[in-house]
């Protein structure tokens, strides 16, 4: 019995791990190797140009300082928040508390046009700063949440009575530290990785650019003959950059699942705000209103014809938004939802036999999933594109013309997106499996089933409600995903990618239509539970 | 008929700790405890014989099988074993009902009632673990464990995590279902009291070794080692050393040489009520802890003595922070362990 | 929870393997042409789905992503080189098309419906042929800049302390901003062309990510007028907004308006090359110029006798003075242009 069901169950791990060879590993490895195998052979030419290039160096500053910006407000905006709906007395708390996970449904670049569309001057760093900050703060709000949740509330009334107010907050924020940090290590991450948002709020005199955007820029005079150096030296740059953002982002992941479970038994009192209980409200209102209020209305503005002044706004301009919308975007739009399922699929089940993997034997699988999530996706882009068109020992896969051809399919580009959003599902679901019982586990092993039929029943089953959580989130995020969409051919064709074309073409008034379908279906799928099941809104975060 | 459990010259190690070489027979329809501190390694045993563990050296058998030798490791699903984990290891996501169906495929649905009935758990056939007390959570173990018929059932000190009033209710419910299924049970437990009430024979282990086995009765009333009397009653052992000539130096005082068995480093073994506090000022001293309550014999005090502590009677209430102490009790030599 | 049947683990894992393998575009081998797209795919796609339909066979479109324009397609058909997917590149501007000629990327196709495009559009060994531009034109804004007296008329005006802060340009990273700018390098020579872009630094005009994006500054009024191309001024004026096109240059002694056009070419080693012949002659046939013209994209027909848009504000070829650019040398150029320039630019 053993053997050969045994080798069933392990059938998955290896092709998931042969997976993430395949599409984060080698990737990586050739764009390493890229910048030494020059024209002529071996060179260091690019790791020489990288010295004297003042562009990259300040680039990566820019990146660094918008970063750091971003994530201060991510922390305020989102921790605060969690922090106002877990443990105080604010009014609405209930509702505020899931809602806080709302802006993450909002691709950064629709909070762009938003913000561009009400105050139109809107650019430079403090605006590109603001909204990205906001857009990330559901990182941090989320893992605020569930740290705040996860503080046994008698700890702190022993801490209270013991050394008053001051220092049992002081314990309390010590308490919830892990969270803070991985939420805040992921806003960064974000933050420094993304290339259409700053790209989008272009500054006067362009007197700055972020990393990603140096990346893109000498990607695109690869085509017009520009040097080896030039080409390879912001990715020479990017490597160490590469990985020390892995690094954190392990630490992030790693600090978040190690935040122990800790069995609450009594949740943390709630305590009154006095006097600041109303106006605290404005924290989480102008959150919610930067982050999903703003893009909502600046869309449906849009569907209603706000973007002309041919015709009146109104119900009848909407109608021709809609009829303009179906005809001109929907297959777009129905290209992101298949390319979302496909990928949250995807992702979830090469995260379940990694993160088993990686929680009950070889917790380095951790770094290795963390991998292409810590890449900006540009550069992750760039170095799918390299292995597969470009590498003569790789291109095989990609195929070509004559027949086989994955690199300009659906299936590449879901393969693309899943490398890029598996570290979020792997590790989620990691911790879970780290919470549950060895001994559970144990006692399947004395059943006589076969190990494929324990596998499902004794380690898949309890995963369940996690790997749900981690197929709505990488969904989310792959609705949301510009920079890799830029990339891949088949996800030139996603609803983000065209609406911003259409933006620059003027066509706010269909793309506002199809921006907000966009937004239901990503609401609409965490909410599926809610609404069939009776599962508690609360659930959402 | 073949033992049910046979164990010969078992080594396994993890890390820093090595479990053997030892060997135990189990007969049919016994009850043994295998009993120790922790970290003596009765777990890492138990977990051997459930083939959770693979052993380095050695054989086991289970009724006619080789389960584990250099060659051979079955796995815990072909030893047709039962287990009751410590913490119950149920599966969360399953209903007691659903415990009992997956764990024995071929039991039918109102067997599987039947089963949970006698263990008291009838309305509880639709709940999952959560929903449960500790009491019946470790019923639901024993009853899954049992469910497929297991000729052998391990016990991973399945009292502890239930509350002290369920406790005799699940050892009359574990001990009826084992008679009545001729299950041999083997338990492995720190906890004295638990053995006791679950087992007949008791295996003590220390460091990785088995330092006796016997009835529970005899192993309780004549322990050939100090370190199996201080474990399974609570005596003080001091330290002895027996001279050339034959007498026994010890804290009371000199002992005559014809005073226990054995020569060298001994052990003088103080059962709790076999020292008092005396009045003799060249008695040796001990530092007092705390008066106890009476009991029906009088006053009793907790002195600390060398490196141990043992319960000394006394007439009245020291006064001070030290007492003399002397023995009442026959003195008993036995050396700390037996050697290996 | 119920009992799942006891399937191999693996089954949903291979099963979506299968899956991702079946959605490869395995029917590419003469199942039509690939066309790659630089024109906007709104404009784009409904006029290659009717050809598609005319000429019977189907048509593969691969659409640009704006923020890196024709550079994206580009790139994409000098990556493939060795297993090219595109059959027939259709970019909304010339220079990059002959960069790949110079590449050795195209493959020579004398069109006949090529024939009446003027000499200066077309390839004299036939590896691309021009149609429809788009001109660059100096968009304002008319009610910040009511009287027409007033509007600038010259790329020269952007350096004019006048128009301090008031006027906005692309970063010539891509589109026709980059052809633009290589094309003035070659008329302005090194130190010129230094000297414009200090100017235009010194005097505080917006460097934009995209032609939109200066469109976009002069149409909500934060800018009085912005270089950008005469789609884009279209598009606004379509939808009300208060622009007005102004084709610069056009003095005597000046340099003229710049006019890009889009430009088709065939690609060597690129599936179903037949097909792709076919699909060129369709593109380059005179409908197709007056089908653009008519066309959201405002495009300026090439040849003569072809109606051109109806917007009296986009003029006509024969209505203005073109600026007389190097299209070989700039489309050899834009590359250096981009390593010498950009730096200026951050980049």
């Amino acid at each position: 019995m053993g053997a050969h069901s045994e080798r069933y169950t392990k059938a998955p791990l290896w092709l998931a791990l042969a997976f993430l060879t395949a599409f984060a590993v080698v990737p990586l490895a050739v764009l390493a190797y890229e910048t030494v195998a020059g024209p002529d052979g071996f060179t260091l030419a690019a790791w020489r140009a990288l010295a004297d290039d003042d562009n990259l160096r300040e680039q990566a500053m820019a990146s660094l300082r918008l970063g750091l910006v971003a994530t201060v407000l991510s922390l305020l905006l989102g921790g605060g928040t969690a922090w106002l709906c877990t443990a105080c007395d604010l009014p609405g708390r209930r509702w505020f508390g899931p809602l806080a996970v709302a802006p993450l449904v909002v691709p950064p670049i629709f909070v762009a046009m938003g913000l561009a569309d009400l105050w139109r001057d809107v650019s430079g760093f403090w605006p590109c700063a603001i909204l990205l900050g906001t857009s990330h703060a559901p990182f941090v709000a989320v893992l605020a949440a569930r740290g705040l949740r996860a503080v046994d509330g008698r700890a702190y009334e022993a801490a209270l009575l013991l050394r008053g107010r001051a220092a049992a907050d002081r314990w309390l924020l010590r308490s919830i530290a892990p969270e803070l940090i991985a939420g805040c290590l992921l806003a960064f991450l974000f933050t420094v990785a993304d290339h259409g948002v700053p790209e989008f709020l272009t500054v006067k005199g362009k007197t700055w650019h972020t990393y990603a955007e140096g990346i893109f820029s000498r990607w695109s005079r690869r085509a017009v003959g520009t040097t080896f150096a030039e080409v390879q030296s912001p990715i020479v740059a990017a490597l160490p950059f590469l990985a020390a953002l892995v690094c954190l982002l392990w630490a992030a992941l790693r600090l978040r699942a190690a935040a122990p479970d800790r069995g609450v038994r009594q949740p943390l009192p709630v305590q009154p705000l006095g006097r600041l209980r109303w106006p605290a409200l404005l924290l989480p209102v102008a959150y919610l209103a930067m982050g999903i209020g703003v893009p909502v209305l600046v869309l449906a503005r849009w569907a209603l014809g706000s973007a002309q002044e041919r015709e009146p706004m109104g119900l009848d301009y909407l109608r021709e938004s809609y009829a303009k919308a179906m005809d001109q975007g929907f297959a777009a739009f129905s290209h992101s939802v298949w390319l979302g399922l496909g990928t949250a699929a995807v992702v979830v089940l090469l995260a379940l036999p990694l993160a088993r993997q990686s929680a009950r034997r070889w917790p380095v699988l951790d770094v290795v999933a963390a991998l292409p999530a810590a890449m900006p996706a540009i550069l992750l882009g760039i170095a799918l594109v390299r292995t597969f068109t470009g590498n003569p020992v790789f291109a095989w896969i990609g195929g070509g013309a004559d027949g086989w051809d994955f690199y300009s399919g659906w299936g590449f580009a879901v393969c693309g997106y899943a490398v890029r959003l598996l570290p979020f599902a792997a590790l989620t679901l990691a911790s879970q499996v780290r919470r549950q019982s060895l001994t559970a586990e144990e006692a399947g092993r004395l059943v006589p089933r076969s190990a494929t039929h324990r596998a499902l029943r004794l380690h898949v089953a309890p995963l369940l409600p996690a790997a749900w959580s981690a197929f709505v989130l990488t969904f989310v995020l792959a609705l949301r995903e510009l920079d890799l969409a830029v990339m891949l051919p088949a996800a030139n064709a996603t609803a983000v990618r065209r609406l911003a074309n259409a933006v620059h073409f003027q066509h706010e008034d269909w793309s506002g239509v199809i921006a907000l379908m966009l937004l239901a279906t990503a609401v609409l799928l965490p909410l599926l539970p809610s609404l069939l099941a009776g599962r508690k809104l609360s659930s959402l975060s | 008929m073949s033992l049910p459990v046979a164990i010969q010259n078992l080594q396994c190690t993890r890390g820093a700790f090595r479990l053997g070489p030892l060997s135990l027979d189990v007969a049919a329809g016994a009850r043994i405890a295998i009993v120790g501190p922790s970290g003596s390694g009765k777990t890492t045993l138990l977990r051997c014989l459930a083939g959770l563990e693979r052993p380095d050296h050695g054989t086991i058998r289970i009724g006619d099988a080789l389960v584990d030798d250099d060659a051979t490791h079955a796995s815990p699903a072909e030893r047709h074993l039962g287990l009751v984990f410590q913490d119950g290891g149920l599966w969360p996501h399953m209903t007691a009902l659903q415990h009992l169906k997956f764990a024995a495929p071929g039991l039918s649905k109102q067997a599987a009632e039947e089963l949970l009935a006698r263990a008291g758990l009838a309305d509880q056939t639709h709940q999952r673990p959560a929903q449960m007390s500790g009491g019946e959570a470790q019923r639901l173990g024993l009853v899954r464990a049992l469910a497929p018929n297991p000729q052998v059932l391990l016990l991973d000190e399945p009292l502890r995590s239930v509350d002290v009033h369920q406790r005799d209710g699940l050892v009359l419910l574990v001990r009826t279902l084992c008679d009545e299924r001729q299950v041999t049970s083997i338990l492995v437990t720190h906890d004295r009291d638990e053995a006791l009430a679950l087992a007949d024979y008791l295996a003590v282990m220390r460091a990785g070794q088995l330092v006796e086995q016997g009835p529970a009765i005899e192993l309780l009333q004549r322990p050939r080692t100090a370190f199996t009397a201080a474990f399974l009653r609570g005596a003080a052992c001091l330290a002895a050393n027996r001279d050339g000539d034959g007498r026994v130096r010890t804290a009371f005082g000199t002992l005559a040489a014809d005073t226990g068995e054995g020569d060298g480093d001994l052990r003088l073994v103080v059962f709790p009520g076999e020292v008092a506090t005396t009045d003799d000022a060249n008695a040796p001293a001990g530092r007092v802890l705390a008066t106890l309550p009476a009991d029906g014999d009088g006053l009793r005090v907790r002195v600390a003595i060398e490196d141990q502590i043992v319960i000394a009677r006394a007439d009245t209430a020291p006064t001070g922070t030290t007492a003399h102490l002397c023995l009442t009790g026959r003195p008993r030599l036995l050396p700390w362990s037996l050697p290996r | 929870m119920r009992f799942s049947p006891p399937i191999p683990a693996a089954v949903p894992f291979l099963a979506t393997l299968l899956a991702l393998a079946a959605c490869s575009h395995a029917d590419a081998t003469g199942a039509g042409p690939t066309i790659y797209v630089a024109l906007d795919q709104q404009f784009s796609e409904p006029v290659l789905n009717e050809f598609a339909a005319e000429l019977g066979f189907p048509i593969r479109q691969q659409h640009d992503a704006e923020n890196n324009k024709t550079v994206g397609l580009v790139t994409r058909i000098l990556e493939d080189r060795d297993h090219q997917r595109c059959t027939v590149f259709w970019n909304n501007e010339v220079a990059h098309t002959v960069n790949l000629a110079s590449k050795g990327v195209l493959v020579s196709y004398e069109s006949p419906n090529a024939k009446d495009v003027p000499a200066q559009w077309r390839d004299p060994e036939h590896r691309w042929t021009a149609f429809a531009a788009r001109a660059r034109i100096l968009v304002v804004n008319t009610e910040l800049l009511p009287d027409r007296s007033e509007w600038p008329s010259s790329y020269k005006d952007l350096t004019d302390p006048k128009w301090r802060g008031r006027c906005a340009i692309a970063v010539p990273k891509t589109g026709t901003t980059l052809t633009h700018f290589t094309a003035m390098w070659k008329l302005l020579g090194d130190d010129g062309m230094e000297q414009w872009i200090r100017a235009m630094k010194d005097n505080d005009v917006a460097f934009l990510a995209s032609n939109g994006a200066t469109l976009r500054a002069v149409r909500d009024g934060n800018k009085a007028f912005a270089f950008t191309d005469t789609d884009d001024f279209h598009v606004a004026r379509l939808h009300g907004f208060p622009v007005e096109a102004v084709f610069p240059d056009q003095r005597q002694g000046e340099i003229g308006t710049m006019l890009i056009p889009n430009s088709v070419a065939l690609i060597a080693g690129g599936p179903d090359q037949e097909h792709g012949k076919r699909l060129i002659d369709r593109i380059l046939a005179r409908d197709t110029e007056a089908l653009l013209a008519a066309a959201e994209s405002a495009q300026i027909p090439l040849r003569d006798g072809i109606p051109g848009p109806r917007d009296p504000s986009i003029k006509k070829v024969s209505e203005f003075r073109q600026m007389d650019w190097d299209i070989h040398w700039t489309g050899e150029h834009i590359g250096e242009f981009q390593r010498r320039f950009l730096k200026q630019f951050g980049l």
